[in-house]
């Protein structure tokens, strides 16, 4: 195990426990610039160093993922098992779910989903109707929100197969809102506006993630339960997009989004290439869809609208189209800075297209830019 | 009777028709010139509608008698103003700078930049959040003729969109600008080495586009008589879905398709039982079908992707 990464990723961390602990909006915005101008300077300073971490990161990304889960674990027991923050993280790791998802798609393969919401509805859905109408198991109905999500994934690729650009953005709202819509006018399925309640939490060999989380010295509120399985989700999330983005799938994907001609030319067969990043992009949005509705026990089509969609995209630009770390960053940024700032409740939509706006103008690569890989060598023989 | 309700129908699908061709218009002008589609064309449809209620308040409290004939050009000068300086607005900050940058990421600046102004407005108009009531412009008598009632607003929406559209057509066929601008919808190069000043070109384009998306807010609101912070991203799927039907970069596309829009709207919700609450999934799947099976639009020419 490195010790510098340990060693810097303890230090993210404690920097980002000192930021929840401290109240005053003002303090915040001052550690906020505090940091950034910290991390501006040493990087002026010392680029040297910034460069070895950097790379230092890029070469063992195992034991960096490895190292930061860990260090996740300990979280609800840091916060004493709060409510609060733990429901903040929860909803934090939810949407970086959805953004890591929604990166494959529109970073990865450069298809634009402005209706990506509505793969969180069909999930939430999904497991909403599914465990408390039917009485499944939370457990096969969780897979099965995700399998429900790849399917509209394809519905929404088949009409979006021949469009791209403009287009594809056009079609992907309409997408979101015909969701949203059909959800609202089957009310005797879905409730309508009324939405579903008290969807039943889930229960593993008996123990039930609604209750309170007794561990004999202490016990935390039943989000804990709920963190931790929120946290794997999100991890094997990370994980499989992470080895997909760089399987030949990835690759390809990665090909296409630069030049649709010329991958056509070199024989790829775009319309399975794009139906597989709309069906893989939209599994995750419906697992994140399918964990809220278990831990929030309700479900509304209002949840899942336009503006959620947006939210995401805002998470991803922050963080650099086609970077998962990025998306990771960008949606934990997102979900939890807003936090600070309840008083500015109002403004939060409207901070949020401040980003875009800001971000596209100055900062178009975003936090984490996006590596291109470079190819050493080829690693097997071609052919 | 029946007879009365379609000859009311066709009025109102008219004023909803031509409202929407109005919005397209916008979009299928940026989209030929500029090859951009503006997310935030929506909300120039909001803000002129805001101008509108906000200077026909000061002018109603600077003296000015609503229901003039004076009166009215007033709020539509502001209207007109707004829109216009908006659209130089996006321009200069939002569209220039993004020149030569992927498709996708235009796209999404111009959303952002609609996020934004729609929750400006929310916030920094007072009571913003809430529904706000729109002024009465014009104090005419209802039309009835054999049953039909037409408000005096339709039809004075119908004829201003017309007047407008018309000196649209003017200003881009006949006037050496509008040839100006129709060369460089057709080759921007070629169009910078004849002469023309292709940013001037921009400029008017987002203005001309932006001030006709304004207009048709000001209808809305003489319409409905209600505005509200987050009227535009209805407005702007509206009017793209109608450029779309109509064809991408066709003027003339956009107006037909516009009306297409409406008629079908308003053919639904009369028709079909319960049908108001389908109004909006109509346009969105007239729009999928549309791009399916004619992508270029009813009036598109088959693009062939340049190499």
């Amino acid at each position: 195990m490195n010790t510098y990464i340990l060693l810097s990723e303890l230090i993210v961390y404690a920097l980002f426990l000192a930021f929840i602990v401290i109240e005053d909006p003002l303090a915040v915005v001052g550690y906020l610039l505090a940091l950034f101008f910290g991390a501006v300077v040493y990087k002026k300073k010392f680029p040297l160093q910034t460069q070895k971490l950097s790379s230092l990161y890029a070469d063992n990304i195992k034991q960096v993922g490895l190292i930061a889960a860990l260090l996740a674990l300990t979280f609800p027991f840091i916060v004493n098992g709060d409510p609060y923050w733990l429901q903040v993280i929860n909803f934090a790791i939810l949407h970086a779910i959805m953004a890591v998802g929604l990166n494959f798609m529109t970073g990865r393969a450069g298809l634009i989903c402005l209706g990506y919401a509505a793969f969180e509805a069909v999930g939430a859905y999904t497991v909403g109707l599914l465990t408390l109408k039917l009485g499944v198991s939370f457990w096969i109905a969780l897979p099965l929100s995700g399998a429900m999500a790849c399917l509209f994934g394809i519905i929404l690729g088949l009409p979006a197969l021949r469009v791209k650009g403009h287009y594809l953005a056009l079609v992907t709202i309409a997408f979101g809102l015909i969701v949203q819509e059909l959800i609202l006018n089957t009310e005797s399925v879905t409730g309508g506006t009324n939405g579903l309640i008290d969807i039943p939490s889930p229960v593993i060999f008996g123990y039930d993630l609604g209750t309170v989380m007794n561990l004999g010295f202490t016990s935390m509120s039943y989000l804990a339960n709920f963190y931790y399985l929120c946290l794997a989700v999100l991890i094997f999330s990370t994980v499989v997009l992470y080895k997909l983005s760089n399987s030949f799938l990835g690759l390809s994907l990665n090909a296409m989004r630069e030049d649709q001609l010329a991958v056509q030319c070199y024989g790829m067969n775009l319309t399975s290439y794009k139906l597989y990043a709309f069906a893989i992009s939209a599994f995750f949005g419906g697992l994140a869809g399918g964990l809220y509705a278990a831990m929030i026990n309700f479900i509304a089509p209002e949840n899942f609208g336009y503006s959620l969609s947006v939210i995401i995209i805002s998470m991803i630009i922050l963080g650099g189209l086609d970077s998962i770390p990025g998306a990771l960053l960008g949606a934990f940024a997102l979900s939890i800075f807003p936090e600070k700032f309840r008083a500015f409740e109002d403004y939060r939509v409207f901070f949020y297209g401040l980003i875009i706006v800001l971000c596209l103008l100055f900062m178009r690569e975003g936090l984490v830019p996006f590596k291109r890989r470079i190819f050493k060598a080829f690693p097997r023989e071609a052919g | 009777m029946a007879g009365e309700v379609i000859v009311q129908q066709f009025f109102n699908a008219l004023s909803l028709g031509i409202m929407y061709a109005l919005i397209a218009v916008g979009f299928t002008l940026f989209f030929g010139v500029i090859e951009v589609v503006n997310f935030a064309h929506g909300e120039v449809f909001m803000l002129g509608a805001f101008a509108a209620m906000i200077g026909g308040g000061v002018f109603a409290a600077a003296g000015f008698t609503p229901g003039t004939v004076l009166f009215v050009l007033l709020v539509l000068a502001v209207v007109l103003i707004t829109g216009a300086l908006f659209g130089a607005a996006l321009e200069k900050f939002i569209v220039r700078p993004m020149r030569g940058t992927p498709d996708i990421m235009t796209l999404l600046i111009t959303l952002g930049a609609s996020i934004v102004v729609r929750e400006a407005v929310m916030l920094f108009v007072p009571n913003g959040r809430n529904p706000q009531p729109f002024p009465q412009l014009i104090f005419m008598n209802s039309l009835t003729a054999g049953g039909v009632l037409i408000k005096a607003e339709t039809l004075l929406c119908i004829c201003l969109s017309a007047l407008l559209i018309s000196g649209m057509y003017y200003f881009i066929e006949k006037t050496v600008f509008g040839r100006y601008i129709r060369a460089t919808a057709q080759d921007r190069e070629a169009a910078m080495m004849m002469g023309v000043n292709v940013k001037l070109v921009f400029v008017v384009t987002l203005v001309l586009g932006s001030a006709l998306g304004a207009v048709a807010g000001l209808m809305n609101g003489m319409a409905y008589g209600i505005i509200k912070f987050n009227m535009g991203f209805a407005a702007s799927i509206k009017g793209f879905a109608s450029a779309v039907v109509g064809g991408l970069g066709n003027i003339y596309g956009a107006i037909v398709g516009g009306l297409l829009l409406g008629f079908l709207e308003i053919l639904v919700v009369s028709v079909v039982p319960d049908g108001s609450s389908y109004q909006d999934l109509i346009s969105f799947l007239i729009v999928i079908i549309c791009l399916v099976f004619r992508p270029a639009g009813l009036f598109g020419e088959r693009a062939y992707e340049k190499v």
